[in-house]
């Protein structure tokens, strides 16, 4: 009766063990919500970097990548696949604020040109405007000054 | 004075509006004034042609989803495809109340476009049924997809392999 009792608490207890371990998940595993959060939280940090001037078309690639895996994970069930959408969703997340910053500099960079260009237009029409008749002028009269007048 | 005062004014109003025009054009040239996106179906030979019609239950067929984006911003869009038939309501405020048979996402640039191939099955038999092609973008306001007004759809009759 105690040897009974002893198997079936043994039992019990390796049950519920492999129960426990069961139902923790592998440390890397990644559920396919979560890569959802992940790829709707990169999208947004592209769109920001978007916003802040930057050239996000290699981002948007390798959104469309982690998509693609994602979608084909999720109908093949290959864990692996999800992993590496989300590890891709994760790399987008990162690089994007650099995007961004470029972005921002590059902007920066351009209303810098802007002006320079705005600036030069400027002292031209200034320069013409105040050298241009005398410049015309000697040049009209260097090209006819083999003209003769003539009485009528 | 050898060019009349009147004719100078008028080529300088000339030169001076040219001028203004050039520039703004310049400045106005990366704005989108009427943002918009597009949502197609295209037929297996991916032409607006030879749709399927009747369908084998079971039996996949082929087709191309075509998505744009003009919206003058970089877009999160999903497709939902709905199996609908005569009694299911779309419009462009409320989406199609029918089962979910497939889902694609895509994130595209502004005027950028995909065209990609899908393959789809009916898994019951049915005369007029609607395959409705819904376009979702997500919202970054609300981080969710938002139905985004647009819809397309394709009339099918679906048999059996016994001809039910």
């Amino acid at each position: 009766m105690k040897s009974l009792f002893k198997l079936l608490l043994t039992s019990t207890v390796i049950l519920l063990v492999s129960l426990r371990v069961a139902s923790i998940p592998a440390p890397d595993a990644v559920s396919i919500d979560e890569v959802r959060a992940k790829l709707a939280e990169s999208f947004k940090s592209v769109s920001e970097a978007e916003r802040m001037g930057g050239n996000v078309s290699s981002l948007v690639s390798e959104l469309n990548a982690a998509i693609a895996l994602l979608e084909k994970g999720e109908s093949s069930g290959n864990e692996t696949l999800i992993r590496e959408a989300s590890m891709r969703a994760e790399h987008v997340l990162a690089e994007a604020p650099e995007a961004g910053s470029e972005g921002v500099a590059g902007a920066q960079l351009r209303i810098y040109q802007n002006v320079a260009i705005l600036s030069s237009l400027a002292v031209l029409a200034f320069v013409v405007w105040i050298f241009g008749p005398r410049l015309f002028w000697s040049l009209w009269t260097r090209s006819k000054r083999d003209w003769r007048v003539k009485s009528c | 004075m050898l060019i009349d005062e009147e004719v100078l004014a008028v080529v300088l109003a000339i030169i001076l509006v040219s001028g203004v025009f050039t520039v703004s054009q310049a400045f106005l040239s990366g704005r989108v004034t009427e943002p918009f996106s597009e949502l197609a179906i295209l037929g297996p030979e991916m032409k607006m042609a030879d749709y399927p019609k009747n369908v084998t239950v079971g039996n996949p067929f082929d087709l191309y989803l075509y998505v744009g984006n003009h919206e003058g911003r970089v877009m999160y869009y999903a497709v939902l495809i709905k199996l609908g038939d005569r009694s299911t309501q779309i419009n462009d405020t409320e989406p199609a109340d029918a089962p979910v048979i497939a889902r694609y996402e895509f994130v595209i640039l502004h005027d950028g476009n995909v065209t990609r191939p899908i393959t789809l099955g009916i898994n019951e038999p049915g005369l007029n049924r609607r395959l409705i092609f819904e376009l979702w973008a997500f919202d970054e306001g609300s981080e969710r997809f938002m139905y985004h007004s647009r819809w397309c759809q394709l009339w099918l009759n679906a048999t059996s392999i016994e001809g039910s």
